[in-house]
């Protein structure tokens, strides 16, 4: 585990974050609500009909902190995450975030096709924010990290999903980041790959100052992450440190019949 | 939902910051018009004899009655005419279509706007060599009467920059935008100057004159056909870029902090 944070300095402070998002064209029957296993509550206002992505949020987040936050399916992780890094605005409520944010929210920037890997690299590197020379001198390590070898001048067209996956995880992280938000993108490339990327995150994980991690994954947690936030159908059922909050959840996904929504920790820690 | 005023100048600093990044933007935009010729054998080309073929027709049905000196005028009008409708009917899907960029990667928005224009722009400008075909074929004097085309375009193109702003905007969050701007555009294509000329026809001289896309087509055209637009005409001209990017200015700040709801 990493040093204890400074109390003083809050990276993040988000106070009644509330994100309903519009359902258009589609009238609600009245007295939808919405899922027991899945997703935010189902509200109206007025005539509109809205998921209520996220429920009166209320956290902090310290500088030098490492958040784990889990939940079900659709209960606001991604939400949360976008919201942190400026994408999504709330619809209520404050909220203010210090520092320069990265995210690793997935591993396949879409930027055409038709073009090389070598370009996709490059122009997906103007999108992440870095500048051109800084780009020229991550290139041949992103190429390295890839292995994609003489396929880097090729189309993307030519790439299977695998290579493309890995070749967008070497993109994605790249960067070197100081405050990171990083939702699930473990899954790249195959087995052999999945090891290597591993370790990449965990040394991104050693080098942010600050780091929010949306998973499913137990083992994850408990290895990179000393505070939890644990979303319900948007609301915060919980938000302390690991030891409290983590057997709580567990024990709620377990009395639904839901362990299989966790993965095993055995599983995650072999590969 | 109300918008307050830090939330419009989030809005515009959206665009500004949007335009900060051209290199992105321009880079992206030369890859998506690589992109779509990259497998062909004469590429761009396809292009040019897609619009040559528009020209002609239009030429050969409506306009080889007037002599063949129409065929300047329509093969000017139509080229020019690329820019306008290109720009305004593909920014009705542009803020949907990179929806998972948008909501991947913290950027401004503007971006996504401005790489369709950029790549509108690349598009148009291979299409230039048709025009400089026919100018030469009906020896238009090479005066520097023909550089006042510049000015012309840049009016033009800011025009429709704010209407794209205005339709990326709409589009995004009204469906039925996209297809109503679909069925516009080719009503404005017939309503507008592009192929006839009102020539005392009450009705034409009518259409045309309350049509600010005559006035945008004229600051390009009459250059290029070696005379100078009428000072009317880059008065309406500049209003409606003016005008436009106010409009687009203002609908895109007051929508910025939504669109990520809607894509």
């Amino acid at each position: 585990m990493n040093k204890e944070p400074r109390q003083t300095d809050i990276v993040v402070d988000a106070r009644g974050v509330t994100i309903d998002l519009p359902l258009f064209g589609k009238g609600l029957p009245a007295r939808a609500k919405g899922s027991r296993a899945v997703g935010g509550r189902l509200i109206k206002r007025g005539r509109t009909s809205m998921v209520r992505a996220l429920d009166d949020i209320t956290f902090t987040i310290e500088w030098g902190q490492r958040l784990g936050v889990v939940g079900i399916n659709g209960a606001g992780k991604s939400t949360l995450l976008r919201v942190l890094a400026g994408i999504l605005k709330p619809t209520s409520g404050a909220l203010t975030v210090e520092g320069k944010i990265s995210t690793l929210f997935t591993n396949r920037l879409s930027v055409g096709r038709a073009i090389t890997g070598r370009e996709t690299i490059f122009v997906s590197c103007l999108l992440l924010g870095l500048e051109p020379r800084e780009i020229e001198s991550l290139i041949p390590e992103i190429i390295d990290f890839s292995e994609l070898e003489d396929y880097i001048d090729l189309p993307m067209r030519s790439y299977s999903a695998g290579m493309a996956t890995r070749l967008g995880f070497a993109i994605v992280t790249s960067v070197k980041p100081e405050v990171l938000l990083i939702d699930e993108v473990f899954g790249a490339g195959d087995r052999r790959f999945q090891k290597k990327a591993k370790a990449r995150v965990m040394d991104i994980f050693e080098s942010a100052s600050t780091m929010v991690l949306a998973t499913q994954s137990v083992g994850m947690i408990e290895r990179m992450c000393y505070r939890l936030l644990w979303l319900d159908h948007g609301q915060v059922k919980g938000f302390g440190s690991i030891e409290d909050i983590l057997p709580k959840f567990l024990e709620a996904q377990a009395m639904d019949g839901g362990d299989d929504r966790v993965a095993p920790v055995e599983e995650l820690e072999a590969s | 939902m109300t918008v307050t005023a830090k939330e419009a100048r989030q809005g515009l600093d959206d665009i500004l910051s949007g335009l900060s990044r051209w290199r992105l933007w321009t880079l992206l935009s030369y890859y998506d018009f690589v992109g779509t010729y990259r497998r062909s054998v004469i590429g761009p080309m396809w292009q040019i004899a897609q619009v040559c073929a528009w020209i002609g027709g239009l030429w050969l049905v409506f306009g080889s009655s007037r002599g063949s000196t129409t065929l300047l005028y329509i093969g000017i009008g139509v080229v020019t005419w690329g820019l306008i409708q290109t720009n305004v009917t593909g920014s009705t899907r542009v803020l949907s279509s990179s929806s998972s960029l948008i909501l991947n990667v913290p950027n401004p928005v503007s971006i996504f706007v401005f790489r369709l224009v950029s790549l509108n722009l690349l598009r148009w400008s291979i299409q230039l060599p048709i025009v400089f075909l026919l100018m030469l074929a009906f020896s238009v004097p090479l005066s520097p009467v023909l550089l006042l085309a510049i000015p012309g375009i840049v009016i033009l193109l800011l025009a429709v920059s704010g209407a794209a702003l205005t339709f990326s905007v709409l589009g995004a969050r009204y469906e039925d935008i996209r297809f109503a701007v679909d069925a516009s555009m080719r009503l404005l294509f017939f309503m507008t100057p592009v192929f006839w000329e009102a020539r005392d026809q009450p009705l034409r001289m009518l259409v045309s004159e309350w049509n600010p896309g005559t006035y945008l087509l004229r600051v390009v055209r009459e250059p290029l056909m070696g005379e100078i637009p009428g000072m009317l005409d880059y008065q309406v001209a500049i209003a409606t870029a003016f005008i436009s990017l106010v409009v687009g200015a203002a609908v895109f700040s007051y929508a910025r902090n939504r669109i990520v709801y809607w894509v």
